[in-house]
């Protein structure tokens, strides 16, 4: 299991892309994640997300993250928040992508679903 | 025909296997959301592999029929509300319903594997389970959606 990265702060957001298929109406004006956008890659025991800070410091936004996934959204949570889930945050650069990070660990049910609630939208599908 | 099941005019959900393996909906007997429901799991089977951009898995026929019989054959009791319907990026389908305090989400891989998460807001209590075979018990949380 990747060791989570202190130098990442509690306060920090991370940003994860939502495909359309894991958005839910739910019959108000509120659309919201299912706990289904928050499971570990096949394989794996992480799941990806963007770093934000070091995002920005390479001009990159919440819209970058979508582009060329038309209707697809963003949602951030904290590196605080993860690790209040039992994870750990890790940087993992991409040769295209300097933001790349792992949130790693085993994701229950319950855990899913909290990442859900807690997740603010950045860009709504 | 394309690789993924189609919905008939005759309101039956149809597998890639033929026509052996559909499943027809009772529609005196069902509540109104199951044709919707039979059409969502049929956009679900059209997904490709990688349909999430995370590396998803297409979802399995196994998993759109397990749902499929669940919740038509066996919680389809005219007053369960209608369920929001996602894949999994397993290869899997979820159904749940979030109302009434009730978080209520059946991950469902095939008609015998089907896990289940439960959380009622209003007393604190939670059910995880990755495989629940209890459906009096999954009928009894359904029923509290509309309390």
């Amino acid at each position: 299991m990747a060791s989570d990265d202190p130098t990442l702060d509690d306060e920090l957001p991370l940003w994860r892309r939502i495909p359309p298929q894991f958005v839910k109406d739910l019959n108000t004006d509120t659309v919201r994640p299912t706990s289904q956008a928050f499971q570990n890659l096949p394989g794996k025991m992480a799941f990806s997300v963007w770093i934000s800070s070091v995002a920005r410091a390479h001009n990159g936004s919440p819209d970058d993250l979508v582009a060329g996934h038309e209707g697809y959204g963003a949602v951030e949570f904290t590196a605080g928040t993860a690790r209040e889930l039992g994870q750990a945050v890790s940087r993992e650069p991409e040769p295209d992508q300097p933001a790349h990070g792992h949130v790693t660990g085993r994701k229950s049910r319950k855990t899913r679903s909290e990442f859900a609630k807690r997740s603010a939208w950045l860009i709504k599908p | 025909m394309q690789a993924a099941a189609l919905l008939s005019e005759a309101d039956v959900l149809r597998f890639p296997e033929g026509p052996t393996t559909s499943l027809s909906i009772q529609e005196a007997e069902s509540p109104t959301w199951v044709k919707e429901f039979a059409d969502r799991l049929n956009e679900l089977l059209e997904l490709p592999a990688d349909w999430d951009s995370y590396g998803a898995l297409p979802v399995r026929v196994e998993a759109a029929k397990g749902a499929f019989e669940l919740l038509v054959e066996h919680l389809s009791d005219p007053s369960t509300p209608a369920p929001q319907v996602v894949p999994t990026c397993h290869g899997g389908v979820q159904v749940e319903w979030h109302q009434a305090g009730i978080d209520l989400e059946l991950e469902i891989m095939s008609a015998s594997r089907v896990g289940v998460f439960f959380e009622d807001v209003k007393t604190g209590e939670v059910v995880e389970a990755d495989f629940m075979r209890d459906l009096d018990q999954i009928r009894s949380w359904i029923r509290l959606l509309s309390r």
